[in-house]
């Protein structure tokens, strides 16, 4: 009971933690946009414009009122659950993030399964027998797939299976309701390129976490007991390795959702990346901002599982 | 090798799996190069001859392509925004429109009638119009559309329209009947024709719901179905088209037009067989399906705008030099992969100011020089070309055009709306790389709604001749031969003293599939939209 309520503590401390993260965040992203050259108005008003007509539009979406007001107004309506409307295409921002997160966490969340998948059995093998054909494939398959970006690893995929065999197909989304198999086809190729890119970096920290591990007497004791080397690896190696694994697991999400954002260009699927990229590219500050706070949230909230993780593999986390 | 033994990989078994995936790299390779000129597996279309004996299908999904998302919120249909491409010409239309000519072809009117002296005019809708939800259109949704372009700020409309100007020209709009309406205009107006014929027309008690893509009402072939933003939008045949009779169509059930990240996606997609027609498809993508492709006519000019304040270039001379150091026959063959016609004007072959000697490379790189000698013109500085990432190109053959007579040019990529907010504030130093539409309209319509033309151009360039023409032009009937004294004064006047240098002609190549029919020809101006209420597929 005691270690649930310092557990229960600890995740309403982080959280609280949390807040001036988003803050500053805000902040950064606030003024960042303002940098850029160009405004909304601007980018609106097309080139046809004359400047009374630039600085009528401006006026229109209030970005004549000085900065600190207009950074005020928009995280009071944050607050109160007002997104505020793209200053693009006038629709509510939140039906556009609406639209937006679910193709970008199913590409998140499948190219992260497909990172696991790869990256943990290859980084523990490669780690529990060095030297060994698993530690040459890993090389090879680190080699191979670090140094290709995982753009040009998706237009080859895109190509080769999609344009040239018509395997797959070669742009958009299909909600998982709507049609599984086909919801899965569309995320076939796109999942793949980024979640082999992120097993590779995967693989390598696995690899050296569980290479140390192996080398502690606990081990050695282990074996000398007659345990297999299944049970060995499995139940002692992997298990004392995790710590750190889970710590570029947890930094990988920041990876995932970068990722996401170029592989959804390549691949055409309808996602936060795109959205964003689309945003910055027509000054839509309101869009930028409030999806850019969405993704600073998710990825404090990952890196707070993670920690929350550390307590239940590790004993000595939770007696502190 | 032998401390590895037990644990390690026998050097066979290296050598064999290094080779296997040399192989497959190599093979990967193999199947990536292709004949450039390949049509990726579609098969011919057919003959012209053969297509002219089919029977229309009706039926079916008519699939699109593009890469920018629609905007309804800018001022839709009345800007003609180039992000709502399809949405222009597909659900809306306009009262009147252009054919081979610019004489006017009644479409929602069966009246355009001008008073004597072009300060009146009085139309009457056809009967039996209606929008997509049955309702008439009447006079009041006309004039709403003016009233929007009068003061798009009351409605909330955060683009500028082009037409703005023209429809600050109607002083007084008044509704006859339930279906004729009279426009006074502020003095006699010879090309407000252009007006109504790029006017589209929107239900005005739904207009608020429009602009959140919720109810887009038109007179369209096709009524705006449904809309995911950034992901697509599709179209739904109209049962009840007023031009059903005339046009056959619609023939489709839908249109759905999905939204690529960029081109390459774009063409991607088409390879792959899932789209039926790219409006304005790109040129490596076109050139690889010539036989499936037809350019539209003429629309403008990509062109390099002259700063001519700039006292190195103040001298007509020195600006016909550069006209005569650039090689248009390059561009068009080789930027434009072939698509369109080497030309030095504005003017497509519909215009009445339309000079066939001006469709010409006038590429004289020794006459270039002279000019420049006789000139005097030396300079010992960098001149600026500054462009987008769209031209980047004809930044690139332009750079060695004129550093081939003797100029020192540096290049300048800008983004898209830097660059758009210098061209309104007329800050280029030198010289400056876009295009430009409209110009297949009347000539006087050019000079007031094309930005390179107008009185305050980019270029700062004014002249008593100019100025002249302009005001000749606003008293006389577009194909009048008065007027085309005046258009032949303005070509000499293109020729001796150059504000913008033409490169190449904007020109949209469409790309169709094998299956698309009824695409033979293209409306007129603005733009040459494809003919929707016609279009069909092939089984």
């Amino acid at each position: 009971m005691a270690w649930r309520f310092r557990l229960a503590s600890y995740i309403i401390g982080r959280l609280l933690q949390a807040i001036p993260t988003l803050l500053l965040s805000s902040i950064g992203v606030f003024l960042v946009l303002r940098l850029v050259p160009g405004d909304p108005a601007d980018a609106l008003a097309g080139q046809d414009a004359t400047p009374e007509r630039v600085a009528e539009i401006r006026g229109q979406l209030g970005l004549d009122e000085p900065i600190p007001v207009q950074y005020l107004n928009w995280v009071s309506d944050l607050a109160h659950g007002d997104m505020g409307t793209s200053l693009r295409n006038g629709l509510p921002v939140s039906r556009l993030l609406k639209l937006s997160m679910p193709p970008t966490l199913e590409l998140a969340v499948v190219a992260y399964a497909i990172a696991l998948a790869i990256g943990i059995p290859l980084g523990v093998m490669a780690g529990a027998k060095p030297r060994s054909g698993w530690d040459w494939a890993l090389s090879g398959y680190t080699i191979g797939t670090i140094g290709i970006p995982s753009f040009l690893s998706g237009i080859l995929l895109l190509w080769l299976f999609a344009v040239i065999l018509g395997w797959f197909p070669t742009s958009g989304r299909v909600a998982f309701s709507d049609d599984p198999v086909s919801s899965l086809k569309h995320l076939a190729l796109p999942s793949f390129a980024l979640g082999t890119g992120l097993a590779a970096v995967l693989a390598r920290y696995t690899r050296t976490a569980v290479a140390q591990v192996m080398g502690h007497d606990y081990i050695r004791t282990a074996k000398a007991k007659g345990l297999t080397q299944r049970v060995v690896i499995m139940r002692h190696a992997l298990r004392n390795s995790l710590i750190p694994i889970i710590t570029i697991a947890a930094l990988q999400a920041g990876g995932v959702m970068a990722g996401a954002v170029v592989i959804e260009q390549v691949f055409t699927r309808p996602g936060m990346g795109r959205l964003v990229v689309e945003a910055i590219q027509n000054r839509d500050y309101m869009v930028v901002q409030s999806a850019l706070v969405v993704l600073v949230t998710i990825f404090v909230l990952v890196n707070l599982a993670a920690d929350i993780a550390y307590g239940f593999l590790d004993p000595r986390v939770r007696r502190r | 090798m032998k401390e590895l033994a037990g644990t390690s990989l026998p050097r066979r078994r290296v050598l064999g799996g290094a080779t296997m995936l040399a192989a497959g790299a190599v093979s990967i390779g193999l199947v990536g190069c292709g004949d450039d000129d390949s049509s990726g597996g579609a098969p011919s279309s057919a003959s012209p001859a053969a297509r002219a004996a089919e029977t229309p299908t009706k039926g079916g999904t008519l699939a699109l392509g593009k890469v920018s998302d629609i905007n309804l919120s800018s001022g839709y249909p009345f800007y003609a925004a180039a992000e709502n491409g399809y949405l222009q010409d597909v659900p809306v239309e306009s009262l009147v429109r252009y054919g081979k000519s610019l004489d006017p072809e009644l479409w929602l009117v069966d009246r355009f009638e001008y008073n004597a002296d072009r300060s009146k005019l009085t139309a009457t809708i056809k009967q039996g119009v209606t929008f997509h939800n049955g309702a008439p259109l009447t006079p009041d949704d006309v004039f709403f559309g003016v009233q929007l372009m009068q003061n798009p700020a009351k409605y909330n409309v955060t683009g500028t329209i082009q037409l703005a100007p023209f429809a600050k020209f109607i002083t007084d709009m008044k509704k006859v009947d339930e279906r004729t309406m009279e426009f006074t205009f502020d003095k006699p107006r010879p090309n407000m024709n252009d007006f109504f014929a790029q006017m589209r027309v929107t239900q005005a008690s739904s207009y608020a719901k429009l602009q959140k893509g919720e109810d887009v009402q038109g007179t369209g072939p096709y009524a705006f179905k449904t809309w995911r933003p950034n992901q697509a939008f599709s179209f739904v045949a109209n049962k009840n088209w007023h031009g059903t009779g005339s046009q056959g169509g619609p023939y489709l059930d839908t249109i759905e037009v999905t939204l690529f990240a960029d081109s390459d996606a774009l063409g991607l997609a088409y390879e792959a067989g899932n789209l039926d027609i790219i409006g304005g498809a790109p040129r490596p993508t076109a050139k690889k399906f010539r036989n499936l492709t037809k350019v539209a006519p003429k629309g403008g000019l990509t062109y390099c705008g002259i700063n001519v304040t700039n006292p190195l270039l103040k001298d007509p001379r020195v600006r016909q030099a550069l006209m005569y150091a650039i090689d248009r026959k390059r561009l068009v063959e080789e930027i434009g992969e072939g698509f369109g016609t080497v030309t030095n004007q504005p003017w497509p072959e519909t215009s009445p100011a339309f000079d066939k000697a001006l469709d010409a490379p006038y590429y004289d790189p020794v006459k270039a020089k002279t000019l420049l000698q006789q000139a005097g013109f030396t300079s010992l500085r960098a001149f600026q070309i500054e462009h987008r990432n769209t031209n980047v190109n004809e930044g690139s053959v332009l750079k060695e055009n004129f550093e081939a007579v003797g100029l020192k040019i540096e290049l300048i990529q800008t983004e898209a709306n830097a660059f758009a907010a210098k061209l309104r504030a007329r800050e280029f130093k030198d010289f400056w790389i876009t295009t430009h539409a409209f110009s297949d309209l009347t000539p006087l319509t050019n000079f007031q709604q094309t930005i390179p033309y107008q009185v305050n151009n980019p270029s700062y360039y004014q002249s008593a001749d100019y100025s002249d023409i302009q005001a000749q032009l606003e008293k006389l009937d577009p194909v009048s031969p008065a007027a085309k004294a005046q258009y032949a004064r303005f070509n000499k006047l293109w020729l001796d003293e150059p504000w913008v240098l033409a490169l190449e002609p904007n020109s949209r190549v469409d790309l169709f599939s094998t299956k698309v029919r009824g695409n033979e020809e293209y409306l007129g101006a603005p733009g040459s939209a494809l003919p929707w209420g016609r279009i069909w597929k092939k089984a």
